[in-house]
Parts: structure tokens; sequence; C-alpha cells
């Protein structure tokens, strides 16, 4: 029997932020700026100088590094190098952690992966999205479908032995078929790991604004529910989580299983020991004392927390073990409302969510009363 | 001592809302100063907030005007403020009787409007001198020459009985003040015979209790005396009693023919109804004056609270409201859909839109309105008969022998270029034309007698679109008729949504539902299942849709592991669902309710 998925998780991890981007994607709401190579050094010394600060807060050596963005593979490989050994003389780190960097198709090339491999990096992440042409022009992506295969194959000539593909469905303009054929030219490249996310609209970007003044449809949620299923029968890898596929990623993992992480960075988010806190996120006011970069934090009490395991749980494909649910949550978890609605299985101890469960998986959490 | 009644002048103004009554008013009381130039602010009459934004005037006050005429003697000009909306037209008859003669107001620039006119119509009968005055000569607009024709046409006067005036500039004002002394009757009560005085308005106030404006037609009333309500009963002392300058200004009595107010402890208005007849309780008249009669509820609807825990505050605000308006009645109602609210009559869709504001404005409350409704009259099978405010409480049609709906008189006014359009939507509203009447070449006036049910919904506002805002509307009620209608019921997931079933012509059922049906679908969110949404006529379904069951939440992505925004995001998904109305096993939020319910949507059928 293959063991749960929450195993895998190491108990700790670090998150490392890039908030520059060369152009700002259209849907993206995450802590990004404008900004090339020569922002990010500076940054990168920032990002040693509150590593330093923070070191004590680490129980015990890191089993990722996670290189997030933003654009990371704007670093140079030298740079990165010279990035990573400093902050793995700062900070312990495990010697086969997973290290992780994003990576946008059109920066990279057989070289810099070459550089970013002996740097130490393992795992890489290349931000793909489609293959079809003009959903990447909507969604203001600069490279070609073209580039995204070649950069697959150029991480397996610099010797990458775990790729991912991030992938995003519901784009205006992608047509089922479009959605289709994206999902068989990554099933084609035999990549490791697919990340699919359905497209959202959030404030605060040009989507959102274009939504909301009525000059762009916002995804229609059939459409998405449509993709998303095509994306479950279509993979051929492991569906261990939610939008995840394939060989799971020990970094997201720990998120899932409320592990601890050192966020470094503009705007990144930490977690140790049931005190969840984020940096200030605009790197200009980060950078002036990144020592003191913590800009809020929230404590989560034991039922918040358990609450909030129970969320996070539900994600994992493997599911809830419900011995271990009523533990934490000091009650028998009532099942009845999810499973009778369909939402959800009982696969031996463990609650285990349909897939309509997984499509509604909002509606499960506020059922089961872990909201 | 009482002022002689030959020096006495009782008048009122009848004018459209926007055609500067007001003005007029408050530059009358500064030409004679009976309000000192620190007090006068704009539109002194008016004292409620509310009045005053909505530029009418829904309490009638009066002011005492001492002025010195050009035969050198000082006269006592009361002038009596009238109501000026279609909701309140028996207040403005009481008001008329209260007076001897009016100032028939008219713009300038708009002419004479449809609600004028039916108070004109009231005041001819009331036997006033009507004096006519063409307002707002100082406009760019005006064309005093033609309204002047059109004013002689509608009540034959001639040219030179018309006052030119300006109440911005006060030009013409001296002439109209003249204009009422010499012709405006004097009062012709009999000053020794028993006390009569006619209750034109009233007003609650939280520390005197029920003020009553009163015009003393006969005998005197005095302070410290004891007074009775003929109509109700009520028998009070007089507290206090005084003339107003618009101030109130105690006095020791008031006699035949004066105009004031009078305190007596009551508590509610009810006790002292307009129209009632004030006497002396040791000396009573043989017969109160005429004309009183309750002021009927013609409109109903369910007030609800948005927030269930609300009911109890949603009480006291309509107890609050009601000693200040004899006109408001309700009784408590429960709705599956709706919780615990009332059902409220009102006399009018305006009175019914100042009340929902007042409850939302003055105590903060956030309600859900029922479309509004008439009062239907049962006639059953079984020979008994009923009446519904309700339309859920309709019963069965197998039971009922026939209904009758209330019908109103309307008039309408407007230039001769819409009449078309005018009749179109009449029609479309079963009205029947009872006359059309030319006032000028250009403007005339249109008779119709329609269902009352027919011109609460959007009448109003249909007609001011159609007609560009030219035409004005007046309608009295007029008794009820049989009617064939029918109860539209709409149903969530097969359960009756009781908020809103309506009654309707049988023609326009199938346009009502559809309507209905429509906008749910629209409205409602899509559920965990498929919802069907339904019309139906009895167990006959009309018109249906289906809201398709939900496929997909909002997955949001852990993005650098940040939880706590997905967490959030479920906390406020957990309380938006609080705020939800369970609909058998349908949750309707709150603002799809709400959407659903507003009124003036309903499209007219092709």
């Amino acid at each position: 029997m293959v063991p749960h998925v929450a195993t895998l998780a190491p108990r700790q991890g670090i998150y490392v932020h890039v908030p520059y981007c060369l152009s700002v994607c259209p849907y993206c709401d995450f802590n990004v700026y404008v900004g090339g190579a020569s922002d990010v050094e500076p940054y990168l010394d920032a990002v040693l100088v509150e590593a330093r600060a923070r070191a004590g807060e680490m129980r015990e050596p890191s089993g990722t590094i996670f290189l997030g963005g933003g654009t990371p593979s704007l670093i140079a490989p030298a740079v990165l190098r010279g990035f990573l050994d400093e902050l793995r003389s700062i900070l312990p780190v495990q010697p086969d952690a997973e290290i992780t960097l994003e990576a946008n198709p059109e920066t990279v090339s057989v070289a810099s992966l070459r550089g970013y491999r002996a740097a130490g990096v393992n795992r890489l992440s290349l931000g793909v999205q489609s293959f079809a042409p003009h959903v990447l022009a909507a969604l203001g992506r600069a490279h070609t479908p073209a580039q995204a295969s070649a950069a697959v194959a150029s991480a397996r000539d610099a010797g990458f032995g775990n790729v991912s593909l991030d992938l995003i469905f519901g784009a205006p303009g992608e047509t089922r078929e479009d959605w289709s054929s994206t999902l068989e030219q990554a099933v084609a490249l035999d990549v490791d790991h697919v990340s699919c996310y359905g497209l959202t609209i959030e404030d605060g970007t040009a989507f959102g604004s274009a939504v909301a003044r009525g000059r762009m449809q916002p995804p229609d949620e059939d459409d998405l529910a449509s993709k998303y299923e095509a994306a479950c029968d279509a993979l051929p890898l492991r569906h261990y989580e939610i939008s995840n596929w394939g060989e799971p990623s020990r970094h997201n993992l720990i998120y899932w299983t409320q592990g601890d992480y050192l966020g470094l960075g503009a705007g990144a988010h930490s977690h140790r020991d049931g005190v969840r806190s984020w940096n200030r996120k605009l790197p200009r006011a980060y950078a002036a004392d990144p020592a003191a970069a913590r800009d809020g934090s929230e404590t989560l009490d034991d039922a918040g927390r358990a609450r909030e395991w129970l969320q996070l749980r539900l994600r994992l494909v493997d599911g809830v073990d419900l011995p271990e649910a009523a533990r934490r949550l000091g009650h028998e978890l009532a099942t009845n409302p999810v499973e009778r609605a369909g939402l959800a299985t009982r696969n031996g101890d463990a609650l285990v969510l349909t897939r309509r469960g997984i499509l509604l998986e909002n509606e499960v959490v506020l059922r089961l009363g872990a909201a | 001592m009482p002022t002689d009644q030959r020096l006495q002048r009782d008048f009122c103004i009848v004018a459209h809302v926007d055609h500067g009554k007001s003005t007029l008013a408050d530059r009358l009381l500064e030409v004679t100063h009976a309000v000192d130039d620190r007090q006068m602010r704009a539109q002194y009459l008016d004292t409620m907030d509310l009045e005053r934004e909505r530029g009418i005037t829904i309490k009638a006050a009066a002011a005492r005007i001492n002025y010195e005429a050009k035969d050198g003697k000082t006269y006592v000009l009361n002038l009596i403020d009238t109501p000026g909306h279609v909701d309140f037209s028996y207040e403005v008859s009481r008001a008329l009787n209260a007076c001897d003669g009016a100032v028939l107001l008219v713009d300038a620039s708009q002419g004479i409007e449809a609600q004028t006119l039916a108070n004109l119509h009231l005041a001819i009968e009331a036997d006033l001198q009507i004096i006519p005055v063409i307002n707002k000569i100082d406009l760019p607009a005006a064309q005093p020459e033609k309204i002047a024709n059109e004013l002689k046409q509608v009540i034959g006067c001639t040219d030179d009985e018309i006052i030119f005036v300006s109440g911005k500039t006060g030009e013409g004002v001296t002439e109209l003040l003249e204009a009422i002394v010499e012709k405006v009757p004097p009062p012709s009560g009999d000053p020794l015979g028993p006390t009569r005085a006619l209750i034109f308005d009233s007003m609650y106030d939280s520390y005197r209790g029920v003020i009553t404006y009163v015009r003393v037609v006969d005998g005197e009333i005095h302070k410290g005396g004891r007074v009775r309500m003929m109509a109700t009963g009520a028998e009070h002392d007089v507290e206090e009693i005084g003339f107003l300058t618009p101030q109130p200004v105690p006095v020791d009595s008031l006699g035949a023919g004066e105009v004031g107010y009078l305190i007596t402890g009551i508590k509610n208005v009810r006790e002292a109804r307009v129209g009632d007849t004030v006497t002396d309780a040791r000396a009573r008249a043989p017969q109160a004056l005429p004309g009183y009669r309750d002021a009927k509820p013609m409109v109903f609807a369910g007030l609800y609270p948005a927030q269930g825990d609300d009911y109890p505050q949603l009480r006291d605000a309509l107890d609050r409201l009601q000693l200040n308006d004899a006109s408001l009645v309700f009784e408590p109602e429960t709705s599956k859909a709706l919780g615990f609210g009332f059902r409220c009559g009102f006399l009018g869709l305006l009175h019914m839109e100042i009340t929902q504001e007042r409850l939302e404005r003055e105590f903060s409350l956030e309600l859900v309105v029922t479309a509004p409704n008439v009062a239907y009259r049962l006639y059953m099978t079984d020979g008994t008969e009923s009446g519904v405010r309700n339309p859920s409480e309709m019963p069965d049609p197998s039971r009922l022998e026939r209904i009758e709906e209330p019908m109103v008189s309307a008039m309408v006014l407007s230039p001769t270029d819409y009449v078309g359009t005018i009749m179109d939507l009449c029609m479309t509203r079963r009205g029947v034309l009872d006359g059309m009447h030319y006032l000028s070449t250009d403007r005339v006036e249109l008779k119709y007698r329609l269902p009352l049910s027919e011109i609460i919904f959007d009448f109003f506002d249909q007609l001011k679109a159609r007609t560009r805002g030219y035409a004005s509307l007046d309608y009295e009620p007029v008794g009820y008729q049989a009617a064939d209608l029918v109860r539209v019921d709409i149903l969530l997931h097969g359960d009756t949504v009781d908020a809103f079933s309506a009654i309707v012509h049988r023609e326009k059922a199938q346009i009502y539902g559809r309507n209905m049906v429509d906008r749910l679908r629209k409205l409602i969110p899509r559920q965990m299942f498929d919802v069907p949404v339904q019309a139906a006529i009895g167990s006959r379904i009309i018109s249906r849709e289906t809201i398709k069951a939900k496929r997909k939440d909002v997955l949001s992505k852990c993005y650098g592991g940040d939880i706590t925004r997905k967490r959030k995001l479920l906390e406020k998904q957990k309380k938006g669902k609080r705020r939800m109305k369970q609909i058998g096993s349908v949750e309707v939020p709150q603002e799809a309710f709400i959407a659903a319910l507003q009124v003036g949507e309903i499209e007219e059928p092709e």
C-alpha cells in the first residue's frame, strides 16, 4: 500500500520570493513588480540579511528550498550559486533537500539550466500555462509553445530529473480543444509533475478591471469544471492534490500539512508552530530593513488550527484520516452532509473527496464545519 | 379677546409640487414680518427634513399673518398649508374645508397640472373663493399669457382677475395680499354658538404629545376647558391653545374663524383624527361638522427586517411612526420565506415609500419590502365574504365565486402630443376611458377608470417616461369591481415562496410568471442540485426554468504558503451562508430576494 502523500512532507522548508518579472501578466495578483537582473542582485543581498536575522526561527534543518516569484530565472546562474551557497551557510539545509526554481521558458537555455543545476537546483518548475499560441497571447505570456517544449528538453539535457509544468485553463478564447491539446502536449513531454489551475479573476489585476468594466467575460463555471475534469482524465500521473499531479512537490506538501517554513523576501509568508506571519510587500520597503521585514502575523488557537488542518488535508487526494481528524478537532467529524451529497466517500478510515467534491471543495469545507 | 371675524381671512394655496408654493408662502410671511428675518429659512412651512428633501409637504401646518391693508385696517390672514400629493387627498380636502378662499398657484412655464386640477375641484366643491395666480414670471421660460388662457378656460375667470407674481423676487405679492383681503369672504360661523372646530391636521411631538391643528368654526375654545372629539368620543382638558406665526404663540382662547393649535395630552394621533370636530365637552354641539371619514389604507405590503433579530426594533419603530401617522396600519404576519414581519397598509405608494424611508433613516433598519398589493374582496361559493390583503392568503379558486378589486378614477393632464402613448399605457393597464377634455389647443385632460393594482406598480414612472415628464396624474378611489383575477405562485424546487405570490389578471398571469421565473433564475446562485423555478396558477405550471446545479467552486491556489488568505476567503463564504434565506432546501441570498421584489421592472407585453 502506498503511504499517504502527507508522510512525504518534510517538517521544515524555506521559501525565497523573487518579486520581479520583465512584464506583469494581466491575470497575476502575486506580489510582483516589473524588474530585471539588475534589480535582483541587490535584492538577494537583502534576503541574505533577513536569513541571518531569522536563522534562529528554524527548528530543524530544512528539507526544501523553493525559489518562487515573480521570475526567479532572472537570476544569473552564477549569482544563484553564490546566493544558495551563502544561504546554506546561514541556514541548516538537509543534503538531499528538494531545491526548486521557478522559470519562464523564454528565459532559460541549456547553458543557464546547467548553471542552475550546478548551483544545486534539482527541481525545475516551468511556467508554461498553455500550448495554444492565442491563449498564451491572451494571458500576456512572452513565450511560444515551441519555447516551452524546448525548455523541457533543455532541462533534461542539463540533467534535471524532476521537471514540472504549470498550466492554466479557462483563459479568454481558450476552447475545450485548445485545452485538450495543451494537456496532450504536456503528457507527450513526459514531465515528472504538472500543476493545473483554473483562471481566477482577481481584483487589482488587468483582468480584474476588464471584468469590472464589462470589457471581459469572467471564466464560465461549466467550462472550468469540464476542463478540470479533462485534466483528471488526460494526465497519466499520480493525482495527489486538487491541482497537482505527478511526483509530489515536497515543498508544497509542507504547506498542506501545516509544516514550518521560513519565507524570505518581500511579501513572503512564513509558518512556525501555529503562527503565520508575512513580510512587507514592497521590495523597496523590504530592502530598507530586511532584518525587520515582518509586517504582520496571526496565531491560531487549537480549534482554528484543527479546522485549518482539515481544510488543507481535504486538498490531498489521499484524504482525511478520520481518527486523526477526531483527535485534532476534539469530536467526530460529521461526514454525513458531504457523503449524502456525493461530495466525499469513505475509504477505510479516510474521507476522500469524489471528483465532484474536488470541484466543490469550498462547499465540502463549509459543510464539514471546517471554515 | 377673539379677533373680529370681519377682519379675518382663512385661505390656502393650491399648487403642484414644484410650482413654488413654499417659496410664495415664505414671501408672504416675510412681507408681513410674520417671521423674523433671522429665523427666515427657505420653505418655512415644511418642518420635516424628508419633506424638505423631497420638496413635498406631507404635514399641513398653518401661519397667522397680520396685514395692514390699503383700506387702513389690519387683517388677520390665516394661511393653511395643504399637502400636495395624491395619497393625501383626504387631508387636502379637510384643509380646504378649513378655508374660505384658495390661491390657485400655477407655474408660468409649466401650466396647470393634474394634481392642482384635482385639488382645485376639491376647493370648488368646498365653495372656496378662487384667486388665480401665475407664479415664476421672472423665469426666462415663462409664458404668462398662454398659462392665463389655460386658467381662463379651466375656472372661467377674466384676465384682470389673474395675479402675476414671483415668489423669488417678491413681485406681485402685495397685490396678492390685497386680493385675499378683498375677495376671500370672512369666516361665517356663529361666534356665540356651541363650539365646533375642525381638525385639519395633527402631529405627534415627543415632549408635548399630540398637537392638533384646528380651525374654530363656531364658538370658542378656552385654555383650561374640556373638549371632546366628536367622532372618537375622546375627552381631554385643554392644556395649551395658541396660534402659529408659524411659531406657536399661546393664547387664552381661539374664537370663531381663528386657526391655531391645541394641546390636550392626547398621546396618539388616532384619537385626534383629521376631519373630526372638536366641541366643548360640557356644552356639546348637537351635530359635528360634515365630511369626516376614516382614512382607509389602499396599498399593502409586507415589511420584514433584513436581519431577523431586528423584528422587535421594527415593531417599536412602527409603533412610533403610528403615533404621528393615523393612516398607517400594520399587523404582524409570518412568511415562510422572510420570517416575522408586518403587513402594513398605506394610503398610496408615496405614503409607503415615505414610511419605508423613515424606518430606514430614522430607525436605521434594513428592510425587505414585498411588492405592494391592494385589498381584494372575495365572495365565496358558500355565500360568505372576506377580504385579502396578502396574496398568499387567497383561498383555492374552486371556493371562490368572484373577486372584486378596488378601482380608481384617474386624471391625466398632458400635452396633446402624448395622448396616443398615454392611451396605450392605460389600455395595457386595463383602463377604460371615461372622458377627454381639452384645456387649451395643446393640453388635454384624460379621465380613466383603472384598477388600483395596475397603478401601484410603475404606472407613474411609465407615464413620466412616455411623456418626457410632462404628464401629471391624480386619482381617487371609486369603489370595487369584479375582475378575472388569479393568484400566481412562484415555486422554488417545488416549494411555494409566499413572498412572491401575486394576484394578477388572468391575461397577465403568464407574463408575470415568466418574468419572475426568469428574474429568479438569474438572481439565485447555483445550488448543489438542479433547482426548478416555476410559476403556477393553482396546480397548473405556467412557466418553468431550471437553475443548473453548481459544478465548481473557485479554487484558490495556496500560493507561496499564503494559507491565511484562503482561510479568510472560506470564513467570508461562511458568513455569506449565514445571511442566506433558506427556502426549503434552496439557499437564496438576501440581495436576490430584494432584487426580485423590486417593482418597476415588470416588462410590458410586446
